[in-house]
């Protein structure tokens, strides 16, 4: 007689497989008699089967203490049970393993040992490793190990069990694993069995019980080994972190804001932006837009909080440092947002910096091109005063290429340059006409605004154009008096790049837009303008920035009526600095070329970022640029390589427990009403008060985050699963049955079940 | 043509009775019998057996229920075990008297036991050894099936007209697969014809009633008939031996007993059950050691195959009995007792007897214990003198102490016999933390109170002073009993029940209302999974239409339950207790708030959980409070409480889901066709109407007036 002990788990089905092999022993003319251990054959909970083989009638019945081969149907098992119990020096032992079987750790010395990864064929024929896929691919192996049973009895007899698409399937791993089960052969020297002699002795049991029937002890068992699958909390990124692209931490500095904790929502908020007081009323948001609570109501007003932070950081008190520290003096060409960003993080880690500015004020587009009414004056100069203190030196009215050149900063022993001096230059309209007196373009019509020049608006102003430079070049033209602002642009406002709340402010403000329109030419009197000819425009096919492209309607000239024309059709980076030996690339579309990975250009030891490598964009990718460059900078001064870092999964909206919030309205900013703000350059919007921002942050999902809401714990049927604020979220593995209650309870998606190997 | 099946015992058994062809069939599951039950009613949904299958509330229903249509002259089968015998024993110590052929299969278990014991020994069946069946033990899975079909043929006999025990060991047999012949249906159509009852029926043609007795004299005159049926159906079961072996071609012993290396034994061994295979392997191995042993199976109990014995004795030294059950305060098994009793007075030259007791609670017996037991009788045989007539195999060393005083840190400690995903565990430790270390947990055995608060290796689970009431009925009478017992000591400490929808609103209703009504002072917590998942998922009363169970299967002739659940809160409403409250897993702050609210007050006090099973119901254990959370927001499950008859809906969704959403994540409804899904959305439509109207009527519960 051979005897068998199978090792599974409950739900696994050890029975099932040994009762199709009884079947498959007597296709080939033998007697078999399975047999399960029963009592604790919970779903994962370790147990036994029984499968006893011989060419006479099996009368005996029982458990099987000293198997002649086990097999071992999940392969986590032998971490949780002794599967090597009473087995047979010289034995067989059959694993569900992905080791070769010579690597398997065997704790008595076996004849031969067979292993298949069971796991990988249930994954490849069923798509999941789910524990009752693997049984049919154990009998394969089986077969292939033991030689007691060919395969194709196994195959018959459990097709006498199993009908339709199972049938199919556990054919397939069973044939599967017939041939990947590999097979090792060892020489074990046979034990001398010595007969005991002597008198019969009875079997004795000793033990001490109670008066009365109870159980006094507690448990111990650890039940942890009946789990397949553990709980994580995962790095886990937030999508308001994933569509910043200076990846601010949002989720984590909103937490520290519901908490009172402003200073260090600061600190956290400032570890990715410097000029939070900045972004949190330019920036356009892209984290709102990216936030998971858009589609439940509205998204959290994070720009809101942001400004609220900011400001909170300029209002606190600083001390100024004169010069940084450190030995290594680094040269920022640009004091824009790239340049202030960098600025700041290179002087945090103790650089001494220079900022480098062509034009007589600090702040780059912030200052030339961002009208008042969105940022006061006094917050772009408290902004930069704060950077000053950290041992900036900012020096204004000095030009690359004329006042300065990148040998003579390395002359002067500068060891690192970075190039952000951003796109100033304006895009002519190419018609003609474009000269004539009363045209000025936006961008420079902006800056001479904001420099302090007296403009002279005229008294029916047209702008061309549909991005942001229009808006404010409208907006601004209306505030300074222009009795009659309208805006063309040649496509529909569907493809407008300005923001979409610009684009409504502007309009409530009485400005007028013509889609479909595009300027033919600027009509000049007496060398002025007096007007536009233009042509209406349908739309075509989408061009390569993915929106549909114009085309002219033929016939469809008409003429409007301006004594300003203002072009606002796109800005270039002003390139001029750069020597026609200068081993900086510029690409085709007029940028600079850099290693997009650290920002390199060609020449050792100078970066380039911001607007001046990816043309006109925006302030957050300009502080992303900057923050880059220092720390490349950093590293490579220190002769290290910029770590990589890798990205955890990002939170989507089908990830998170919706069922757990409640719908709240998103708190909304006051503004100036239209009427009143289009005479004035004051700020527009007001921001929030204090409880408003305090009611907003708390709308906050915390994707991704544990917020210790203890609903994991509440839940937890075993309660085995601690939220304390001392200890954070922590599960007691030993104990832990892998139920997955708790990750798929989490209302914010902070947990997930990892499959143990 | 027979076919050959690996088969389990259980399985053996259903193949059986599906052969014999029984009318009515009508069982309550209980380990390890449950199999036979879920492998006929599978049989009658694929139609392949036309028969009227009852899920019966308990055994004492179902036992009841085949005798009564055995009454009307059909054929019908039944079975039990363990605990379920023991409830059932009303019904089972009544059919002997009305002289019914009725064939029970038990699937042999201990009882009354200490712990729950799921083991096996014969110490059920042997409390109903005097009432008037016939018991057949059975030693392998085939004698199993041929057994059952065997039973109808001797029941039905004219001479003997008496209810049959088919006895098989449980797990050793039940639970055991082999390969098992299963005969054809006309050739057992032949062994066993249609049954056409010549005794007493009930018959508008012939109406008399079956009511009553006679008088004293007649009385013991049915008394002494029965009695003599009985012992003249020996020769009934050996013809049914012989004519089977004639017809099938196998035959076991001469039908009362199996002799096997008797004919020149010095000693033999006898036995009785599963164990008897691994006695014939001591005995095949003695014999080759030239060992003169042999063994004795007993197969038929009742009749006692006296005749039988007799003959051994004047042949061999020693007879040795093994029995795997007690007859307690004698201080031996049955069997030893019945063959010394027979042996008596016989004259002349006799065995020497000595008993062992041994395979109490799944104890094993191995080949060695059989040697040492057969050295023992050759050992009588050689010095003539018996050193100890009975001895426990394995020998006893039992020391008893006085409990230590324990503390425990938490309520419900981890470690616990719940699956993965259990709602029950999540339900007993949400009330264990609510009511706090001043109570008294009575855990009415189930899933709940059983695996969800039982830690691994008969280790408490609880850190509260518990009582599993083992029997499924008991529950609200120990409740009851304990918070007397407790009030009597003066101590103000609370006694929650914790039962599951089968043990309060099924087999133990009848106590549940009484306590109820008598308004005793305890909280009952109804932990409600909708179906008896503890035995392996069968339906209970509180299973919803459609829903599969193992026992409502989906085939051809079923599709799940064909009736709908019922409203165990509004009927506990109905008696008029003070407190009356639904609640959810999903909604814990509500449950914990009625369970608070229930704690301060006095009197009967019922909260009905709604606690989803990830394994009866067939969903992912991760997804279980998900479903419990659907189970309100689509409006299947509603939360209230009911004080005063008054209802208070407590959780409102503030837009219903479609009952859709709750229905497709459960693989229990995963055959349900759209008409079914739209069927059910119009009855919870109508139900919701209905519990919202009746909130806002404001209206009592109408009540029975008095």
């Amino acid at each position: 007689m051979k005897e068998v002990v199978f090792y599974a788990r409950g739900g696994q089905g050890a029975v099932t497989v040994a009762a199709v092999l009884v079947a498959a022993f007597n296709i080939e003319g033998k007697y078999a008699q399975a047999f399960p251990f029963f009592g604790g054959e919970r779903r994962g909970a370790p147990v036994k089967a029984f499968l006893r083989i011989d060419d006479k009638p099996v009368t005996t019945r029982g458990q099987i203490y000293k198997p002649d081969c086990i097999v071992v149907l999940d392969s986590k098992l032998p971490n949780s049970m002794n599967v090597f119990d009473g087995l047979k020096q010289g034995g067989i032992g059959i694993f569900n393993s992905g080791l070769s079987p010579s690597d398997i750790k065997l704790k008595v010395p076996l004849s031969k040992v067979g292993a298949v990864d069971a796991n990988k064929i249930a994954d490849t024929i069923f798509g999941s490793m789910a524990i009752p896929f693997t049984n049919f691919a154990m009998l394969g192996a089986f077969a292939a190990t033991t030689g007691w049973v060919g395969l194709e009895s196994i195959i018959e007899a459990s097709k006498s069990k199993f009908t339709g698409n199972a049938a199919k399937n556990n054919e397939k791993a069973t044939r599967m694993a017939y041939e990947l089960t590999t097979v090792a052969s060892f020489t074990v020297p046979e034990l001398e069995i010595v007969p005991i002699p002597g008198p019969l002795v009875a079997r004795k049991v000793k033990m001490e019980l109670l008066l009365g029937m109870a159980v006094n002890k507690e448990s111990t068992a650890k039940t942890g080994s009946w789990r397949t699958r553990t709980p994580l909390f995962a790095n886990m990124v937030p999508p308001c972190t994933d569509g910043c692209p200076a990846g601010i931490k949002i989720r984590d500095y909103l937490a520290l804001v519901e908490e009172g904790k402003l200073a260090e929502a600061v600190q956290l908020l400032q570890e990715d932006n410097p000029i939070p007081a900045i972004t949190g009323r330019v920036c356009y948001h892209p984290c709102e837009g990216a936030c998971n609570r858009k589609n439940f109501d509205e998204p959290i007003a994070i720009h809101s909080i942001e400004r609220f932070v900011g400001d909170h950081a300029l209002a606190s008190q600083k001390a100024a440092i004169e010069t940084a520290a450190g030995e290594n003096k680094i040269a920022i060409i640009g004091s824009g947002p790239a340049g202030l960003s960098a600025a700041y993080y290179l002087a945090k880690k103790s650089y001494p910096v220079t900022v480098l500015e062509a034009l007589p004020l600090a702040g780059g587009m912030l200052r030339v091109g961002i009208p008042e009414y969105r940022l006061p004056r006094n917050i772009l100069d408290s902004t930069i005063d704060d950077i000053k203190k950290l041992g900036v030196a900012i020096k204004t009215g000095v030009a690359l290429g004329k006042d300065i050149t990148i040998d003579g900063l390395f002359e002067q022993g500068y060891k690192a340059v970075f190039i952000a001096t951003g796109a100033h230059k304006a895009q002519g309209l190419d018609i003609p006409g474009e000269n004539a007196k009363g045209v000025i373009k936006g961008i420079e019509f902006l800056r001479d605004i904001n420099l302090g020049k007296k403009v002279k608006v005229g008294k029916k102003t047209v702008v061309i154009g549909g991005g942001n430079v229009a808006i404010d070049a409208a907006r601004s033209a209306l505030r300074l008096g222009s009795k009659e602002v309208s805006i063309i642009y040649r496509r529909t406002r569907e493809e407008m790049p300005a923001r979409d709340e610009e684009i409504s402010a502007c309009e409530a403000e009485g400005i007028e837009i013509e889609y479909l329109t595009a300027p033919v030419k600027i009509l000049e009197k007496d060398g002025k303008a007096v007007g536009i000819e233009c042509m209406r425009m349908k739309l075509g096919k989408p061009d390569e920035s993915g929106r549909k492209s114009p085309l002219p309607v033929s016939g469809s000239e008409f003429a409007i009526d301006a004594d300003m024309v203002v072009p606002a059709i796109g800005q270039t980076p002003d390139l001029s600095f750069i020597g026609k030996d200068e081993v900086i690339k510029i690409s085709t579309s007029g940028t600079l070329v850099v290693n997009a990975k650290n920002l390199s250009t060609g020449r050792t030891g100078v970066y380039a970022g911001g607007d001046v490598v990816n043309g006109p964009a925006t302030v957050v990718d300009a502080i992303a640029a900057g923050k880059k460059a220092a720390l490349t900078i950093d590293a490579a001064l220190k002769g290290e390589q910029l770590p990589e870092l890798a990205k955890g999964k990002v939170i989507e909206y089908a990830d998170l427990n919706v069922d757990y919030f409640a719908e709240a309205p998103r708190h909304v900013e006051a503004e100036i009403p239209a009427g009143k703000r289009k005479s004035t350059f004051r700020e527009v919007s007001a921001g929030l008060d204090e409880p408003a921002v305090m009611s907003e942050v708390k709308r906050c999902f915390h994707c991704g985050a544990c917020n210790l809401c203890e609903v994991c714990s509440t839940m937890c049927p075993e309660g085995i699963l601690s939220t304390r604020k001392e200890t954070g979220w922590k599960p007691d593995l030993d104990q832990c049955k892998g139920c997955g209650i708790c990750a798929n309870e989490c209302p914010r998606g902070a947990l997930e079940m990892v499959l143990d190997r | 043509m027979s076919d050959i099946k690996a088969l389990t015992g259980n399985e053996a058994i259903a193949y059986g009775v599906r052969l014999a062809k029984p009318k009515v069939i009508a069982a309550y599951p209980i380990t390890p019998q449950t199999t036979i039950v879920e492998t006929l009613a599978n049989f009658v949904a694929d139609g392949s057996l036309k028969a009227q299958f009852v899920e019966s509330e308990g055994e004492h229903g179902a036992i009841f229920t085949v005798m009564s249509a055995a009454l009307t002259g059909v054929r019908v089968f039944t079975g039990t075990s363990s605990q379920g015998f023991a409830y059932g024993y009303e019904a089972i110590a009544y059919i002997p008297g009305r002289r019914l052929p009725v064939v029970m299969a038990v699937a042999n278990r201990p009882i009354s036991s200490p712990g729950k014991a799921v083991e096996c020994d014969h110490s059920d069946t042997m409390t109903g050894r005097d009432l008037g069946w016939l018991q057949l033990y059975v030693a392998s899975n085939q004698e199993a099936l041929d057994t059952i079909i065997q039973a109808y043929r001797i029941a039905e006999d004219q001479k003997v007209l008496l209810p049959i025990m088919v006895c098989i060991d449980g797990f050793y047999i039940t639970h055991t697969t082999e390969m098992v012949q299963v005969p054809d249906q006309k050739s057992v159509d032949e062994f066993l014809p249609v049954y056409e009852p010549r005794h007493v029926v009930l018959d508008v043609c012939n109406p008399m009633s079956l009511s009553g007795g006679g008088t004293p004299e007649e009385d013991m005159g049915y008394e002494y008939i029965k009695n003599e049926a009985l012992i003249q159906s020996a020769d009934v079961i050996k013809q049914a031996n012989t004519e089977f072996a004639d017809k099938f071609g196998r035959k076991y012993g001469n039908g009362l007993v199996e002799l096997y290396n008797c004919d020149d034994a010095d000693v033999v061994l006898v036995t009785m059950g599963s164990m008897s295979g691994t006695g014939k392997i001591a005995v095949t191995e003695m014999r080759a050691e030239g060992k003169k042993v042999g063994l004795v199976r007993v197969r038929s109990f009742r009749p006692f195959p006296k005749e039988d014995i007799i003959a051994l004795a004047k042949k061999v030294k020693v007879i040795a009995v093994v029995d795997r059950s007690i007859s307690r305060g004698l201080g031996e098994g049955p069997c030893v007792t019945e063959v010394k009793s027979t042996l008596y007075n016989l004259e002349g030259e006799k065995a020497h007897v000595i008993g062992f007791t041994a395979g109490l609670h799944s104890v094993e017996v191995l080949v060695s214990d059989f040697k040492y037991m057969a050295d023992k009788a050759f050992k009588v045989a050689q010095t003539g003198k018996i050193t100890s007539e009975i001895e426990w195999i394995p020998n006893l060393e039992v020391t008893t102490k006085n409990p230590v005083p324990v503390q425990h840190e938490k309520l419900l400690i981890p470690g616990t016999t719940a699956c993965p995903g259990c709602g029950m565990a999540l339900v007993v430790r949400t009330v264990a933390e609510a009511m706090g270390k001043n109570t008294v947990l009575v855990e009415n055995i189930g899933c709940g109170a059983w695996n969800a608060a039982q830690g691994m290796g008969s280790m408490t689970g609880l850190g509260m002073p518990s009582f599993p009431s083992m029997p499924l009925p008991s529950g609200s009478a120990c409740a009851t009993g304990i918070s007397l017992g407790l009030k009597e000591k003066g101590q103000d400490t609370k006694v929650v029940l914790l039962g599951g929808d089968g043990s309060l609103g099924d087999i133990g209703f009848t106590a549940l209302s009484g306590a109820a009504e008598r308004n005793s002072d305890f909280v009952c917590v109804t932990e409600d999974n909708e179906a008896y998942a503890n035995t392996g998922i069968q339906r209970s009363g509180a299973t919803p239409q459609y829903a599969w169970t193992t026992t409502t299967p989906v085939g051809a002739n079923k599709t799940g339950k064909s009736t709908p659940r019922k409203d165990m809160p509004l009927i506990m409403a109905a008696h008029r207790i003070p407190y009356v409250a639904t609640a959810s897993l999903a909604y814990p702050e509500d449950f914990k708030r009625k369970l608070e609210k229930a704690k301060q007050m006095h009197g009967f006090r019922y909260i009905h959980v709604y606690t989803p099973c990830p394994t009866s119901w067939r969903f992912p254990p991760e997804k279980l409070i998900e479903v419990s959370r659907l189970g309100v927001t689509t409006g299947i499950f509603t939360l209230y409480e009911i004080e005063d008859g008054k209802l208070k809906i407590t959780v409102r969704p503030a837009k219903f889901k479609p009952v859709s959403d709750y229905l497709k994540v459960q693989g229990r409804f995963s055959h349900l066709t759209a008409e079914e899904i739209e069927a059910i959305q119009k009855d919870v439509d109508g139900a919701q109407a209905q519990m919202q109207g009746w909130e806002k009527s404001g209206l009592s519960l109408p009540v029975a007036t008095g």
